[in-house]
């Protein structure tokens, strides 16, 4: 039978098992490309474990409901993509840093604030990233990032450039702004990893956006777009923080299922 | 001749009713009385985020849309798209509103359009995104 519905693609780059290690290379397309994701320590920091993100207690949206809505979201033109480039974001550009982690989860809550209707402050994940690696330019993982920010909060860029791995900024003023861009104790959904496609999936045909970390790949970046082909494949539009990078230079890219099944997966689950 | 006019009005007085309650789209009665006062444009949609997996399609769709989006700021109105957590913790006219539709226990999602300076309004639930593209149509 043939397919019902499937995404236009919008000429974005695809990646999937005929090409992903293209992309794990250091050195893609002629540039040198930081990434940093160091796959989470499950034991030492179990599933649902960190207070600031719990398990995901709603039932996930089934398979055979996949394309009807992904239809129905098109038609609205509700794809978070096309309502975060409506509100002007972008992607980060991490540029030299090992702070993937910080870039995607951070992008992910100002995408949420941006949902409500807040005013786009520009946040800093080396205000974060700095404070949990003692700043050392070195990886991490997606739930270290977030206990930062529920435990502190970020700092804008304004204040503490996006990639400033500098103690001068972290200063009893930046300190005191942090407080105004924090998520709350269990305002998270940690995703259970045993179904983190589906789980992902479900997300964002809520147009609820997702932090998703490969560790095929060492990095994480952010789930924005439920997407499925003309072969009836499913995938997620993401946004990388290599600033204007892929096909169409806007940072965004396909990972099919399989490749984009994440290994970490961590979404806002209340309101900031 | 009496008789005849007491007919007709009481059946314009259903032909009124009826088009009140029809008018709504969502089957109330639009709220006359700007809903947001203190601001010239507001929207609102007051959402419970936890329950947003048993949203139908169609009211998911009003969350989402760029196409309603741009009506929105198109017309000038400022738009909040509001966790009830957030209206409870919010200060300021627009969460005063959406705290006064959590009073009245209020069917989520809830949506409040605003025009004060054309003295226009619409409170009631959230159904379809061309419902909701009607109403701000009709306070814009």
């Amino acid at each position: 039978m043939p397919q019902s519905f499937f995404s236009d693609l919008h000429n974005r780059l695809v990646i999937d098992d005929s090409n992903f290690q293209k992309y794990v290379q250091p050195v893609i397309d002629g540039d040198v490309r930081f990434r940093g994701y160091k796959p989470r320590d499950w034991n030492a920091e179990p599933y649902g474990s960190s207070g600031v993100a719990v398990p995901m207690s709603m039932p996930l949206i089934p398979r055979t409901e996949w394309v009807e809505r992904i239809r129905d979201i098109n038609k609205a033109k509700g794809l978070l993509s096309q309502r975060r480039k409506q509100a002007g974001i972008g992607p980060f550009n991490q540029q030299n840093t090992n702070f993937c982690w910080g870039n995607g989860v951070l992008k992910c809550f100002q995408i949420l604030r941006m949902l409500q209707g807040e005013d786009f402050v520009d946040l800093s994940p080396a205000s974060i990233c700095c404070m949990i690696t003692n700043f050392q330019n070195v990886g991490g993982w997606g739930t270290q990032f977030l206990k930062y920010l529920n435990l502190k909060g970020a700092v804008p860029a304004q204040f503490w450039p996006h990639n400033a791995i500098n103690r001068k900024y972290n200063t009893a003023e930046t300190m005191a702004m942090r407080a105004k861009f924090r998520v709350p104790d269990g305002g998270w959904y940690d995703i259970d990893p045993r179904q983190s496609f589906d789980a992902t999936m479900t997300l964002v045909l809520l147009g609820i956006p997702v932090a998703v970390a490969y560790n095929w790949w060492g990095h994480l970046v952010l789930a924005e777009d439920p997407i499925v082909d003309k072969d009836g494949r499913f995938g997620l539009g993401e946004l990388n923080s290599w600033g204007p990078w892929g096909e169409n230079g806007d940072g965004t890219f396909v990972l099919m299922e399989g490749k984009g099944t994440p290994s970490e997966a961590v979404a806002p689950a209340l309101a900031v | 001749m009496r008789v005849f006019g007491a007919i007709c009005t009481t059946l314009g007085g259903f032909l009124l009713i009826a088009l009140a309650v029809s008018g709504g789209g969502g089957g109330l009665l639009p709220a006359t009385p700007p809903p947001i006062p203190g601001i010239a444009k507001a929207f609102l949609v007051v959402h419970d985020q936890a329950n947003r997996r048993n949203l139908k399609p169609d009211q998911l769709a009003v969350l989402t849309s760029t196409i309603l989006v741009d009506k929105l700021n198109q017309n000038g109105f400022q738009s909040r798209y509001w966790d009830k957590s957030n209206v409870l913790n919010g200060t300021g006219p627009i969460a005063e509103a959406g705290k006064k539709v959590l009073a009245e226990n209020k069917p989520l999602p809830w949506m409040l359009i605003s025009n004060e300076t054309a003295g226009k309004g619409y409170s009631g639930p959230v159904e379809t995104l061309d419902g909701a593209l009607k109403h701000v149509d009709e306070v814009k």
